[in-house]
């Protein structure tokens, strides 16, 4: 009986053991933008102005930062980066170079076939060496087909990325913390939310309720919320919203301005709604600082106000843009909280 | 013959003597700086802990009323620990900030000793809350950097503030 009892437990621990050994996946590592390209090198130089016409977008910030940085690696290095945040395959089918031959062998027949007849190109493929990790392979059959594709699919690719980019960075921005209690003190003297990440402080209000600025330090970074009671937006000139972030910031954040030969206007969508967004550059000659901002507003038909949402960096000699995405993923989770609009 | 080397003995031994004299005044001159060095170091310790509790108190008052949002103490040893204190208008109390490994219930209990209203910590991120009261405040900060970090970070403090109006 005991040495029953004794195999079933030991069956058990194994059991246990196997499971917990196949599901297990460490944490991916390494900055967020970084791509390791796996490719023949040859191949590499090939396509490299149609790669970085893809994925190497500028964000001007006012030093020029890329949306993402490609570096290329053997694939004998394979084991040293596998783990890394993005990861990307380049080859050709039944390709002569190592990286080709790994991408074939990783392909069952149907998915070569399907390649071959040209119906897919770009695999995207989440947490395959460890979590919270993007592999992308990008195959064709030959050199000309690769370029063709790769110029055909490259916003429809670099959008997948961006989008992974956000989500994932959105999951990790609040693993550490999120200032709850702050989010509820909002929600109910204001009437929306927002989602705010640890050391952020709520630094000023305005008594008029119409105010809300939270600010991190180490690099600088803020947000703020305003809104007005309006009629509609005006979606044809975007001057007016130029002069009004200059006067809030002339009087909450010592005399910022923008500087206007740097920046410029997109007509987006802001949670259904039309919205207006200034990507640019802010500048104060007082203090003689400056960087990159974007203020989103759009109009609210049910209460009858314009919502402006600002974000701004300030980190000399750092590169800003990942800060900026932190607080585009803070200003993107601003939700009207309907029939709680307070004050 | 033998009377020259009884000459260059007792010359030797006068030597040494002379040396061995210089050594122990030397020695005993060092001994006394260095006891002198430490007591100024104290002496410096508890003046610059009495001016730094003094400036909280403005600092406080100032960051209470909204004329500043943020006061950052820095050590000016490495490795540079940062710890940020603000004012959380929501609870009323004053929010310090730092990074590093969480602290154990002996620390913690330590702190509350010393007036540490509550403590909450994720991964490296523990926050600390305190009434706005410059002795409780300086008191945590100091025990932040002594006995968390381990290390005598707290003398030369580099104190800034950041924000509002002022």
């Amino acid at each position: 009986m005991l040495k029953k009892i004794f195999e079933v437990f030991f069956l058990l621990i194994l059991m246990f053991s196997i499971f917990s050994a196949c599901a297990y996946k460490d944490s991916s590592y390494g900055e967020y933008e970084h791509i390791i390209v796996f490719a023949d090198s040859t191949l590499y130089k090939n396509i490299r102005p149609e790669l970085e016409q893809t994925f190497d977008q500028f964000v001007y910030t006012p030093i020029t930062e890329k949306s993402f940085y490609l570096e290329l690696q053997p694939l004998q290095r394979l084991d040293k980066y596998k783990k890394y945040r993005n990861i990307m395959f380049i080859g050709l089918l039944d390709g002569k170079d190592v990286v080709s031959q790994y991408i074939t062998q990783s392909f069952d027949t149907e998915v070569q076939s399907a390649i071959k007849q040209g119906k897919i190109f770009d695999i995207f493929q989440e947490d395959l060496f460890a979590k919270e990790q993007m592999v992308i392979f990008l195959a064709s059959t030959d050199l000309i087909t690769l370029k063709q594709n790769l110029i055909a699919a490259s916003d429809e690719i670099y959008k997948k990325l961006e989008n992974y980019y956000f989500d994932r960075l959105e999951r990790l921005m609040f693993t550490k913390g999120e200032k709850t209690v702050l989010e509820e003190y909002i929600a109910e003297k204001y009437g929306w939310r927002i989602r705010i990440q640890h050391d952020y402080h709520l630094v000023k209000e305005s008594d008029a309720g119409n105010f809300v600025w939270l600010r991190r330090i180490n690099p600088d970074r803020s947000l703020f919320v305003f809104r007005f009671p309006a009629d509609s937006l005006i979606m044809s000139d975007s001057q007016w919203l130029v002069d009004l972030r200059d006067s809030l910031t002339t009087i909450y954040y010592e005399r910022d301005s923008i500087a206007q030969k740097d920046t410029y206007t997109v007509h987006t969508e802001f949670h259904d709604h039309a919205a207006l967004k200034l990507v640019g550059v802010w500048q104060n000659h007082k203090l003689y600082i400056g960087g990159p901002f974007r203020t989103y507003a759009f109009f609210d038909q049910d209460q009858k106000y314009i919502y402006v949402i600002d974000i701004l960096v300030t980190a000399p000699t750092r590169r800003k843009k990942p800060y900026l995405d932190q607080l585009e993923v803070m200003a993107n989770s601003f939700q009207l909280l309907p029939g709680r609009l307070s004050l | 013959m033998k009377q020259f080397f009884t000459a260059i003995l007792i010359i030797s031994l006068a030597g040494l003597i002379i040396l061995g004299y210089y050594a122990l005044k030397n020695y005993n001159k060092k001994l006394k700086d260095s006891k002198l060095k430490q007591r100024l170091f104290i002496k410096y310790y508890d003046d610059e802990k009495t001016f730094i509790r003094n400036y909280f108190r403005f600092l406080l008052s100032l960051l209470e009323k909204g004329d500043i949002q943020w006061i950052v103490v820095s050590s000016r040893r490495y490795p540079w620990e940062k710890i940020e204190i603000t004012y959380s208008v929501i609870n009323q109390h004053v929010e310090i900030t730092d990074r590093g490994d969480p602290l154990d219930t002996l620390q913690q209990s330590d702190l509350k000793q010393l007036g540490l209203k509550s403590y909450t910590a994720k991964e490296d991120l523990q926050v600390l809350s305190s009434s706005v009261n410059p002795k409780i405040v300086t008191d945590l900060v100091y025990y932040l950097l002594e006995s968390v970090h381990n290390q005598k970070k707290a003398l030369n403090m580099k104190v800034t503030i950041s924000g509002g109006q002022f």
